[in-house]
């Protein structure tokens, strides 16, 4: 629009619209020149007030970090400091106020009033220590609590849990429904009934750590209708009998948790087990609204034990693991390192099971096996049928190895969950995530015996019906194995899709390229897509170079692995980070190294890469030009970089517009990939500076550069070396002062670190 | 509340599988679209629900552009079949969000469209839609000083000193 002509609109004449009132035909344009017309901007304080109440509840407990409740808290105040219309929202708002802090006695009163009557919600823990309340402090807050009435949600973490059920057995809670006492240490409680009847309302209680005198069938209020128990002290456990006589009289339950809690029957000298606990059909344990039970023990046997005193819908979804491989490691007596009884089997086990299970029309069953309470590494074998198919033989699988760094100390951490594996693997493969994935049956391996997995893993894949897997996701280091690729998933001639990722991902680029065999082992594979083919010519004998286990010679393999495969991810970006707390951090988190370069495929990392959907190559600078064969248009491009290869790159740069996934071993690594511009070529000063510097670095010189800035990626991975999680920490803390443009576009950002503290 | 006018049946087919609907953003933009895909709004749904009753179609005015309009109705066919908790009128009402990466992606526009959408989707009582845009504005506006908030969002400081250095301002921060 010519603004430059007068209004009288002498150009248009005297009949013609005037030029300056022609419509703008951009409403963008238009709504931005009106606004400025009117001299004033478009403001916060115009959205109706709940939805600022919103905004607000979201600026109040932050997905992104929440290191304890202070961090909870205090954007929820800064926002009463902007403006008056805010701080009457928020001061009007009652429910913003309702998870007391019990750190500051001030700011705990202010929020009482806050409040006004609504159930209140105390958390007296840290997200990941134990706070430290004395006996004296914790008598002093809760006689301040006078306001037990209107206590909802109640969790306490600490050592004093003998103390505090005392205190809060005193009064009673009309309004409690969920009640969670945590303890590092096991702290026996000898009160019975556990808490008597102060809670008529309780619906959710959760124990960790805690020693509870099972004896009481009226341990628990029977209003419960959900009760996970974690980690009972070994010597302490009670026994199936006494789990029995209190489910007795839980009638109610939906979810049922019982990890570490349940008393495992020995294996006799003799090698043969204890019987099965006799139990008839009329004595066992009724739980018509059981949807989820989770139950972790030592062996199989007792599972098979456990499950036999129940009654349960067949909808509920049953979360099985076990950490011993009784019986697992043993197939028809043929390994003889292995001192199991010869009725442990894994067709006396897993048979039996199955039975129970009715796997026939369960939609859900699921079998774990691992190390919870350790946090170790275990892998896992995961089976998933689809829900609505009524045939017992479509199933997916997942063979995986889920891996958590950060901690070797035996920390429990209760509210982890297995990642919702299905859900987002749809999501990383393009595909509209379905709940047919919902389904999952699981076998796993405990990560000592992953060594087992050449025997173990095909056995169960024989065992169990899985002929007509379609889907497989890998990720087991135990695949990093090319044998086992042909030993476990030869006969699958159905799969269409794999996921594989961590050293799996070596192991099946051996598997697809190998061609020829001894015995009965294919001729040759070659992996197929939809519009292009990529065959590897190695023959077998040299790729692996051991004999094949005697028991698997009458196989019957296909010519080919996966001859029906259609879709093919590789990633290595499977493992979370427990630590910060970061939503979907595990599949933004660092598993291992997957191809160091592009030796591990022949043909080319960038032809395999565009292959998948979601490849990660870890890029040296000898291989930028094949990072630069990545297709540009590529829906998600996830490459990573070494602090050598970043600097100078021109593909590498290029690519790091969109994702970067880094590892943040120097400063000089972040000044040149944030200082540089596009395309340009920067020389970085590679070299470990101390943890304080780069934390001033990033205050400092991101500021100080904004707007010069070109590389703007919408992901950012911070992976640091060994020994400096501190490092992570402080580039967190720092990223919140950058500058808000630069905040406002990145859309997630994860940090992690490749080794255990 | 936006005015109601009577279209040509022609122009909107209200018979058939695929029904579609007229709606009419402020900047006089007629844009068709299938019903299916704005059963997401409450609001298009109870008008819908009075067509029925009174068996005439009309185009339905909204008072925000066409550009927000678009957007809003990308935003309702991408979850087009979805089941989102949050629009459940017979849920318990949404706490918090879930994340949706998708949602991030669609969302990373500057803060005037984004108010701009977020007021379209509370018109139209798309309450998935409201929560992923206060999550985005929530994200731009934690970690940040008063300071920095009333810059982003366009907040003038409005406290009389006296207010700012009140007593009982002392436990708000």
């Amino acid at each position: 629009m010519d603004r430059s002509q007068s209004p009288s609109g002498g150009a248009s004449g005297a009949n013609g619209p005037k030029p300056w009132l022609q419509p703008l035909h951009d409403p963008t344009a238009m709504e931005s020149h009106l606004e400025s017309l009117l001299g004033r901007r478009r403001t916060i304080s115009k959205l109706p007030v709940e939805t600022v109440v919103r905004i607000f509840n979201f600026c109040r407990c932050p997905d992104f970090a929440r290191f304890s409740d202070r961090d909870c808290i205090r954007p929820l105040l800064a926002v009463t400091h902007v403006c008056s219309h805010w701080r009457q929202v928020a001061l009007s708002s009652a429910s913003l106020w309702t998870d007391i802090p019990v750190y500051n006695k001030y700011l705990m009163e202010a929020m009482l009033v806050r409040s006004k009557k609504l159930p209140l919600t105390l958390s007296m823990c840290d997200n990941w220590r134990p706070i430290r309340i004395t006996s004296r402090r914790l008598g002093i807050v809760w006689n301040r609590l006078s306001i037990i009435a209107r206590i909802k949600e109640l969790k306490y973490c600490g050592s004093s849990t003998q103390q505090f059920v005392k205190m809060i057995c005193l009064e009673t809670a009309p309004l409690l429904e969920s009640l969670t006492l945590m303890s590092f240490t096991c702290i026996r409680v000898q009160k019975t009934p556990f808490l008597g009847t102060s809670f008529p309302r309780l619906k959710t209680l959760k124990l960790v750590g805690h020693c509870i005198r099972w004896q009481s069938p009226v341990l628990f209020p029977p209003t419960l209708t959900e009760l996970k128990v974690y980690s009972e002290h070994e010597s302490l456990r009670p026994s199936l009998s006494q789990i029995r006589e209190v489910l007795l009289s839980l009638g109610g339950l939906v979810t049922l948790v019982l990890v570490d809690v349940v008393r495992t029957r020995k294996m006799e000298s003799t090698g043969h087990p204890t019987p099965t606990l006799a139990v008839g059909v009329a004595s066992k344990v009724p739980l018509s609204h059981l949807r989820s039970l989770r139950f972790s023990t030592d062996t199989p046997i007792d599972i098979r034990d456990f499950l036999s005193i129940l009654s349960t819908p067949l909808e509920t979804t049953l979360h099985i693991r076990f950490k011993k491989l009784d019986g697992f490691v043993r197939l028809d007596g043929r390994w003889d390192d292995v001192c199991t009884p010869p009725e442990v089997t894994l067709h006396n086990i897993v048979h039996p099971i199955l039975d129970f299970f009715e796997l026939s029309s369960r939609p859900a069953v699921e079998l774990k096996q691992g190390c919870e309470s350790t946090y170790r590494s275990f892998g896992i074998l995961s089976v998933s049928r689809k829900e609505g198919n009524t045939d017992p033989h479509n199933f997916c699988a997942l063979i995986g190895n889920h891996e958590r760094s950060g901690s070797r100390e035996s920390i429990p951490l209760p509210d982890f969950e297995f990642p919702p594996h299905h859900t987002d693997y749809m999501e990383w493969f393009g595909m509209e995530y379905s709940p047919l994935w919902d389904t999952r049956f699981f076998l796993g391996l405990p990560f000592e015996a992953l060594g087992h997995s050449r025997l173990i893993l095909p056995a169960m894949c024989r065992v169990f019906p899985l002929r007509d897997v379609d889907t497989l996701f890998v990720n087991s280091p135990a695949f990093s194995d090319p044998e086992l690729w042909w030993l476990a998933f030869g006969r699958m001639e159905h799969v269409t899709t794999v996921v594989v990722s961590g050293d799996a991902v070596r192991g099946f680029a051996a598997a697809l390229r190998c061609k020829g065999r001894p015995c009965n082992l294919p001729s040759y594979a070659a992996l197929n897509t939809s519009d292009r083919e990529v065959s590897f010519e190695e023959r077998w004998g040299t790729m692996t170079g051991r004999p094949l286990p005697a028991f698997l010679d009458d196989l019957e393999l296909p010519s080919r692995l996966f001859p029906n495969l259609t879709n093919l991810q590789i990633d290595s970006l499977t493992a979370g980070n427990p630590v910060l707390g970061v939503p979907n951090g595990w599949r933004n988190g660092w598993s291992n190294v997957v191809c160091d370069s592009a030796d591990a495929f022949p043909v080319g990392a960038g032809r395999l890469s565009a292959l998948a959907f979601d490849a990660c190559i870890r890029i040296r600078w000898d291989d930028a030009p094949v990072a630069a064969r990545v297709p540009s248009r590529s829906r998600y491009r996830r490459c990573v970089f070494n602090a050598a290869s970043i600097a100078g790159s021109k593909p590498a740069t290029s690519l790091a517009q969109r994702v970067i996934y880094s590892q943040a071993r120097s400063a000089g690594l972040w000044r040149s990939l944030f200082s540089s511009r596009r395309h340009e070529s920067t020389s970085a000063v590679v070299g470990q500076q101390q943890q304080q510097e780069e934390s001033q670095y990033y205050r400092g010189t991101a500021r100080s550069r904004r707007g010069r800035r070109a590389v703007l990626p919408r992901t950012l991975l911070i992976m640091s070396g060994k020994d400096v999680p501190e490092n992570v920490v402080a580039i967190a803390n720092a990223w919140y002062t950058w500058d808000r443009n630069y905040n406002r576009r990145m859309k997630r950002i994860s940090l992690g670190w490749m080794s255990p503290l | 509340m936006p005015t109601i006018v009577s279209v040509d049946d022609s122009t909107v087919p209200g018979e058939g599988s695929s029904r579609l609907l007229l709606l009419v953003s402020s900047d006089n933009k007629h844009i068709v679209v299938e019903e299916d895909i704005m059963s997401r709004s409450r609001f298009i749904s109870k008008q819908v629900e009075g067509f029925e009753a009174t068996s005439q179609r009309h185009a339905i005015l909204l008072p925000f552009s066409s550009f927000v309009l678009n957007k809003v109705i990308e935003y309702c066919s991408h979850y087009r079949g979805y089941y989102l908790l949050e629009d459940d009128p017979d849920a318990a009402p949404p706490g918090r969000s879930p994340v949706r990466e998708w949602d991030q992606e669609f969302l990373d526009v500057d803060r005037n469209m984004l108010l701009r959408i977020i007021k379209a989707a509370h018109y139209l009582e798309i309450k998935s839609l409201v929560g992923s845009c206060a999550r985005a504005i929530a994200d731009m506006i934690r970690g940040k000083t008063t300071e920095e908030m009333r810059e982003i969002l366009g907040v003038e400081n409005d406290f009389t000193p006296e207010e700012e250095h009140s007593p009982s301002s002392k436990c708000t921060g």
